[in-house]
């Protein structure tokens, strides 16, 4: 339950995170500062992955024989 | 000495299965999907490479500025030439990893050896192409790896001069050297999709692609090394023939040999790299002589026991090496189940790598590993929890 529940808390981090990001990139967009896009852009991706191993840990996607306990 | 040292290694290689098992969900494990992870990696440099085509100018005039502008000057153009490069990076480990992994749990013998073989031929080729796109940005350091792989090129007993002009299109650096160099750097990458069939032709179900999470992890990855400034790749310093080039910045997944070749003859390097080659090539066959002793690593070709077979087809869909195939059946099995089938299903051989799958997908025990029966099995395993101990 503990585990799930830490699951749960960083997915929602992350994708609080990837939020702000996402307006990084835009304002890096609007500066016409790429290198600052492009490492926001990476981090965003990163968060993505991350949050997907998370759901996936949480059994939301993927095939749910792993889990179960 | 070699057969413990293996043994050791694959007792090694499970125990860190297991680990990584408990962070991440089984199915999601990286290092069961390395080839997966190589595929990726390749997938990536090949969408690069397209785009970096573009802005290229493969003359030594034009070469370096290009990648200059492309770096500096196009919006994002930095992130392109990044992914190429660490993509490239990444594609070597990744390969490595399944190299290291398949031999330390034996898929490299008997009926494995094509793709152990095709693997090779891919590594060799993989790394040929990486120093190949180090040249082609014509700075100091493609410089100067190009003057000692002219000099190992010299080293080759015969064929030593013939290939040097082969490869510079005249006896020393000419305007013919880069549009060659790029040939050999996209030809031989179109040849490597070739070798790839031949990896993968005999496997039904190959996991040629990662999960999901780490697709999007590797690529953020890619993308943060190409973008934060400490990891940025920068165009370097100019190159200029005639000037010896002291030093330059190592790449160890690919210029490891040019390192060498500063401290050792050209000639000794070449000798170590194709011995190390040769050795590779030879790997799956040096145990060939051994099979009768080992024992659960070698568990014999899947046999089919006739008169239990129902011609049901779990095993031949199951197999990912294609080794069964459905035959009308000459006779009816011995068992009621049997009795009326109308296929049967037999082993080829030569496919046949005793991975034992076969043998969990049917349910009429028409399947054995002749040297690791069910039977056999299921009482190792039986004592074994009663003991308490590992099997």
């Amino acid at each position: 339950m503990g585990s799930r529940r830490t699951s749960l808390l960083a997915v929602v981090l992350l994708a609080a995170g990837s939020l702000l990001l996402a307006g990084l990139i835009v304002i890096a967009e609007l500066r016409d500062d790429y290198a600052l896009g492009g490492a926001a852009l990476g981090a965003i991706l990163v968060a993505y992955g991350l949050i997907a191993l998370f759901l996936r840990r949480l059994g939301l996607i993927g095939p749910r024989r792993a889990e179960g306990k | 000495m070699y057969r413990r040292a293996l043994t050791w290694l694959l007792r090694q290689t499970v125990k860190l299965d297991v680990y990584i098992n408990r962070i991440y969900p089984s199915d999601w494990n990286p290092l069961y999907y390395t080839g997966g992870l190589a595929h990726f990696f390749l997938f990536v440099l090949v969408l690069s490479g397209i785009l970096l085509f573009f802005y290229y100018v493969a003359s030594l005039d034009g070469a370096y500025a290009s990648i200059r502008y492309l770096s500096e000057e196009v919006p994002y153009g930095f992130l392109l030439r990044g992914l190429h490069r660490y993509a490239a990076d990444g594609f070597i480990v990744a390969v490595l990893l399944h190299l290291f992994r398949n031999w330390f749990t034996d898929r490299y013998l008997f009926a494995r050896d094509g793709p152990w073989i095709s693997g090779m031929f891919l590594l060799i080729l993989g790394g040929f192409i990486g120093v190949n796109g180090y040249q082609l940005v014509w700075d100091q350091r493609a410089q100067a790896i190009t003057e000692i792989f002219v000099a190992i090129l010299r080293a080759v007993p015969l064929a030593g001069a013939a290939l040097v002009r082969l490869f510079l299109g005249s006896e020393g650096v000419s305007t013919a050297m880069l549009p060659r160099i790029l040939f050999l750097h996209v030809g031989v990458a179109s040849f490597l999709y070739v070798l790839l069939w031949w990896h993968y032709v005999r496997l039904r179900h190959p996991k040629i692609w990662p999960p999901a999470t780490w697709v999007l992890l590797l690529l953020g990855v890619l993308v943060l090394l190409s973008a934060l400034p400490g990891t940025r790749p920068t165009a370097g310093v100019p190159a200029q023939p005639g000037v010896r080039v002291t030093s330059y910045p190592l790449d160890v997944f690919f210029l490891l040999p040019f390192w060498l070749a500063s401290y050792l003859p050209p000639g000794v390097v070449a000798a170590g790299l194709a011995g190390l080659l040769l050795a590779g090539y030879v790997i799956p066959y040096l145990r060939r002589e051994d099979e009768s002793r080992m024992g659960p690593r070698h568990a014999g070709v899947a046999q089919v026991i006739d008169g239990n077979c129902t011609g049901c087809e779990l095993c031949y869909y199951d197999c990912p090496y294609d080794a069964i195939v459905m035959v009308p059946s000459p006779h009816p099995g011995l068992t009621k189940a049997a009795a009326n089938r109308k296929l049967l299903a037999v082993v080829i051989d030569s496919r046949c790598v005793e991975c034992g799958i076969c043998v969990g997908a049917c349910p009429f025990q028409a399947l054995e590993l002749p040297r690791f029966l069910e039977a056999d099995l299921m009482r190792r395993v039986t004592e074994a929890v009663r003991a308490g101990a590992p099997a």
